[in-house]
């Protein structure tokens, strides 16, 4: 998605996250692309048969519920990126409501990821964030490997990890 | 790079404000443009306000732009008010009959006699004003609204007692927000009536997820509120209190503060006014007693005070329902003595002295402000009859609104002067901004002339007007948002057919009106002149995508107290009396009202009519805020009103168990005011004594047939419940959206709403 200013020369601006602190964030490595050869390097597949294809690693999106408000922000994000009509949704907000010892309720929202996620492939190809990721207000959600999700996951007191097809 | 390609769109970026997202304002979006249509909207990641975060009601924006009931021409009636029907006109016929008729009027009974109503503040506001202004009213106001409660009256008591507002600091005022070195991170943040997720994005100075920021960091919560929201559920404390008893509670945390010695010696000594009189007002009343006004007990009023104390810094935020207290301003001013015994004022993360980014002012808000713009003279002629002037001097001094509650009886009364006419911008009164809707029908509906400018056909289009104009979307105007932090720009990149800008509206007609009024050639060369006190013109601005004032303004944080960098006359302390903080107000003493924070009982409650409180034995709150819609806004935005369906009513299990209600029941809701319908949201996240209602609320789906019931508004406005004319002594405060007593019912079958 290279960036063409329209009526000025001024280099492309970046994607700059620096004040946004413990923020929403890709952990993608770069795409690898499976090839055939190099076997040295590669285990051996379990039918002896020769090489593994490597494939890319698996996505997943890291929702760290702890922190999500329930502000729809994610859904709406969804339908626009994929102009999704109503009734239908990539992610679909759930409120879970816990009665605490003291009678009072803890609420948790939790992001579902339904059967129309794609994981933004489009954006995610570009180096760009799912819409959802991007646009959630409490910076709760991680897109990437789901390997290094999983060890974002070790650090955090509540998380949901989410792996679409 | 504020303008640039990508993927076969044209992008530009700018600031969100008003038609669209509705709200108050801050963010940064990228637009998305293909064939010179919105196709999309981004948040963008180098504002620094959201840094690329987007609200659901920015991200639904196409479909808002685009939606198919949108007004596209103006419109003329075409048979009686509130028959429905209506013919298509030119602009330049509409203008040509506003001109006509209100030339005529002002000939006839002066420019006071026409009303300029907008609704919530955004940036409608600097252009209403300016037309009434150029017509020469002094009559421009948030009509319907009772004692303007929304905002106004905490900055009217903030403004009174500091001589400025505050927010929370979330390091909004510099660049690299967080990472800036003078910032520190809150160890408390108090949410005070302040629910997160009504309040989720971009407001004024503040937005709701810079408290999650924030949490993030370590900051722990304390939590003021009826309602078992999510914040309340995730606090180190949580004070449950009876809605309307604000000021009872922080009068009980100061008196803690004080008798346990906890408060900040130094900041008190140095920086405040008539401590001694506080200490003297908060020993006259024992914790138990304020415990049984408030439902907060004692040990938990204790350790909410003592947690305040020790944190340093600690921040509070504080929200619309304290404007709906009996007597909002003594209210807020008890809440804004906490901030100052603790010294948590103007200090890195605390309570931060809010102005606008170098002054700039284009939606004025304070009197001073209008003087800035208009000149002393000028505001001194309007100030002889503004309707209210004489009668609160908060009005006349503080703000330039006519008082909303005073300008309904005038409009009733003719007295002193008649009332002829209604210039009703971006205001849907009937279904959201006023209480007692029915009485500001029957007195618009008496009037001579009535404009109404609006994106969509409200119900108040429909039964009021005269003249429907189409106003222009977010992206499809000029404007600058200045009432809050950063200096955003906003300017046209699209079109919505013969829709336009309210500032170009506004300009067109006040050039008719009075040409001396309107000295600049077109509505860029007026933001010209008014952003350039920030060293910027409009196009600049644009470049810029947002400006920040630099650290040593005095629009920007801290100790601005100390340097010397608040007052006029250049001397440290604050813009008060005294020079210093007031815990007793001299300006209050002055206006005569109480000097001292006090608590007032609501007008109907357990305490102050017990009789009523037995027929009526549950608490409205109504006002409550949700994300995707923005008061009477987006309910026709499908992505929007897909996630709130319907126009609910909040009820706690056992209360609807009591009452034979069901989760999705319709529900009477009767008052000793009126009644209205609601659909059952069964919920123990509510009150056992309080039922809970969204307000604003319409159904545009419905046909209108001229039955006088536009979109069901009579059917579901719960306002119909709520009393005009009971504001706060002050004048600011006091609609009683939160304490009026109701009973509830299952409605008859065939008696439900439906929204054909």
């Amino acid at each position: 998605m290279p960036r063409r200013p329209l009526n000025s020369d001024a280099a492309p601006s970046a994607h700059d996250r620096r004040a946004r602190g413990e923020d929403a964030k890709s952990v993608n490595s770069s795409a690898i692309c499976a090839t055939e050869d190099t076997p040295s390097s590669r285990p051996a597949c379990a039918e002896g048969r020769g090489v593994v294809v490597q494939r890319p690693p698996r996505q997943g999106l890291l929702i760290d519920y702890e922190y999500c408000t329930g502000c729809h922000s994610c859904e709406v994000a969804c339908k626009q990126e994929h102009d999704y009509p109503v009734g239908k949704g990539g992610i679909n907000l759930c409120e879970i409501l816990t009665e605490k010892p003291d009678k009072t309720y803890r609420i948790d929202y939790l992001p579902f990821t339904t059967m129309y996620c794609d994981l933004c492939h489009a954006r995610t190809s570009e180096g760009r964030q799912p819409a959802c990721v991007k646009h959630c207000q409490a910076s709760t959600m991680y897109h990437g490997d789901v390997a290094k999700l999983a060890k974002i996951m070790e650090e955090k007191p509540h998380c949901a990890l989410f792996t679409p097809r | 790079m504020q303008h640039y390609e990508e993927d076969g769109y044209q992008v530009h970026k700018m600031g969100l404000w008003s038609p669209g997202p509705g709200c108050h304002g801050g963010c940064g979006a990228e637009i998305y443009l293909r064939d010179g249509k919105v196709a999309k909207v981004e948040g963008d990641e180098d504002h620094p306000y959201h840094q690329g975060r987007l609200c659901p009601r920015a991200l639904a924006l196409r479909q808002y732009i685009h939606h198919p009931d949108r007004l596209r021409h103006p419109l003329k009636r075409a048979g009686e008010r509130g028959s429905g029907k209506w013919e298509r006109i030119s602009w330049d016929e509409a203008l040509d009959t506003c001109e006509q008729k209100m030339r005529d009027l002002r000939d006839r009974y002066g420019a006071e006699c026409m009303v300029f109503g907008q609704g919530t503040g955004r940036d409608s506001g600097g252009p209403i004003i300016f037309l009434a202004y150029a017509y020469g009213s002094p009559n421009w106001t948030l009509f319907g609204l009772s004692g303007i409660a929304c905002f106004t009256p905490r900055l009217a008591a903030c403004t009174m007692v500091m001589g400025d507002m505050t927010f929370p600091d979330a390091a909004q005022f510099f660049p690299l927000r967080y990472e800036d070195p003078d910032w520190r991170c809150p160890e408390l943040i108090v949410s005070w009536a302040r629910n997160l997720q009504g309040s989720q994005c971009a407001d004024h100075y503040f937005s709701g997820h810079f408290v999650i920021d924030m949490m993030k960091r370590g900051a722990k919560l304390l939590v003021v509120d009826p309602y078992n929201g999510w914040e309340a559920s995730r606090a180190e404390l949580w004070l449950r209190l009876r809605p309307g008893t604000d000021g009872a509670l922080a009068l009980g945390m100061i008196k803690v503060i004080i008798e346990e010695g906890l408060y900040d010696k130094q900041f008190v000594e140095t920086w405040t006014f008539g401590f001694d009189k506080l200490k003297a007002e908060v020993a006259k009343q024992s914790l138990d007693e304020i415990s049984q006004i408030t439902w907060v007990p004692t040990d938990k009023i204790v350790k909410a005070a003592r947690m305040y104390a020790a944190a340093k810094p600690a921040q509070m935020r504080f929200g619309q329902p304290l404007d709906s207290n009996a007597e909002a301003v003594a209210s807020i001013h008890a809440l804004a003595c906490l901030w100052a015994l603790t010294g948590n004022i103007d200090n890195p993360g605390g309570n931060v002295i809010s102005r606008p980014v170098k002054g700039v002012t284009v939606y004025p808000y304070s009197t001073e402000e209008v003087v800035q713009l208009y000149g002393q003279e000028f505001v001194d002629k309007m100030n002889e009859k503004r309707i209210g002037a004489d009668k609160y001097p908060l009005v006349k001094n503080f703000r330039s609104w006519a008082m909303s509650d005073d300008v309904l009886e005038q409009m009733e009364t003719g007295k002193p002067y008649p009332i002829k006419g209604l210039w009703c911008q971006t205001n849907n009164f009937l279904a959201g901004t006023a209480q007692d809707p029915r009485r500001h029908y029957e007195a618009v509906h008496r009037l001579e002339f009535n404009v109404v400018v609006d994106t969509f056909m409200t119900p108040t289009a429909q039964a009021i007007a005269d003249i429907v104009l189409p106003a222009g979307a977010i992206t499809e105007k000029d404007s600058a948002f200045t009432t809050g932090i950063p200096l955003n720009p906003i300017y046209k990149v699209a079109e919505t057919e013969e829709a336009r800008m309210d500032w170009e509206i506004n300009f067109e007609l006040a050039k008719r009106l009075n040409p001396q009024a309107v000295p600049w050639p077109n509505v860029r060369a007026l933001f010209d002149q008014r952003l350039a006190v920030a060293g910027h013109s409009f196009d600049s601005l644009v470049e810029a995508g947002y400006a920040l004032a630099p650290k040593g303004d005095p629009t920007t944080p801290y100790h601005r107290h100390e340097k010397g960098l608040l007052r006029p006359d250049g001397q440290p302390g604050f813009r008060t009396p005294s020079g210093k903080f007031e815990f007793y107000c001299q300006k209050f003493e002055e206006y005569g009202l109480n000097p001292l924070p006090h608590h007032v009982e609501p007008l109907e409650s357990e305490i102050s009519t017990p009789d009523v409180h037995k027929e009526y034995p549950l608490i409205l709150s109504t006002g409550r805020r949700v994300g995707v819609m923005f008061h009477s806004e987006h309910r026709m935005i499908p992505w929007l009103r897909e996630i709130n369906p319907d126009p609910p009513i909040e009820i706690h299990p056992e209360t609807a168990q009591k009452y034979g209600i069901k989760h999705g029941d319709w529900v009477l809701i009767e008052g000793t005011m009126g009644k209205a319908k609601r659909k059952a949201t069964v919920t123990p996240l509510t009150h056992p004594d309080i039922v809970c209602c969204q307000h604003g609320w319409w159904i545009p789906e419905a046909t209108y047939t001229g039955d006088g019931n536009p979109y069901k508004v009579w059917d579901i406005n719960v306002n119909q419940l709520i009393p005009m004319g009971k504001n706060s002594k002050s004048g600011f405060g006091g609609a009683l959206t939160k304490t009026m007593l109701c009973k509830i019912s299952k409605v008859k079958d065939g008696e439900e709403v439906t929204y054909a």
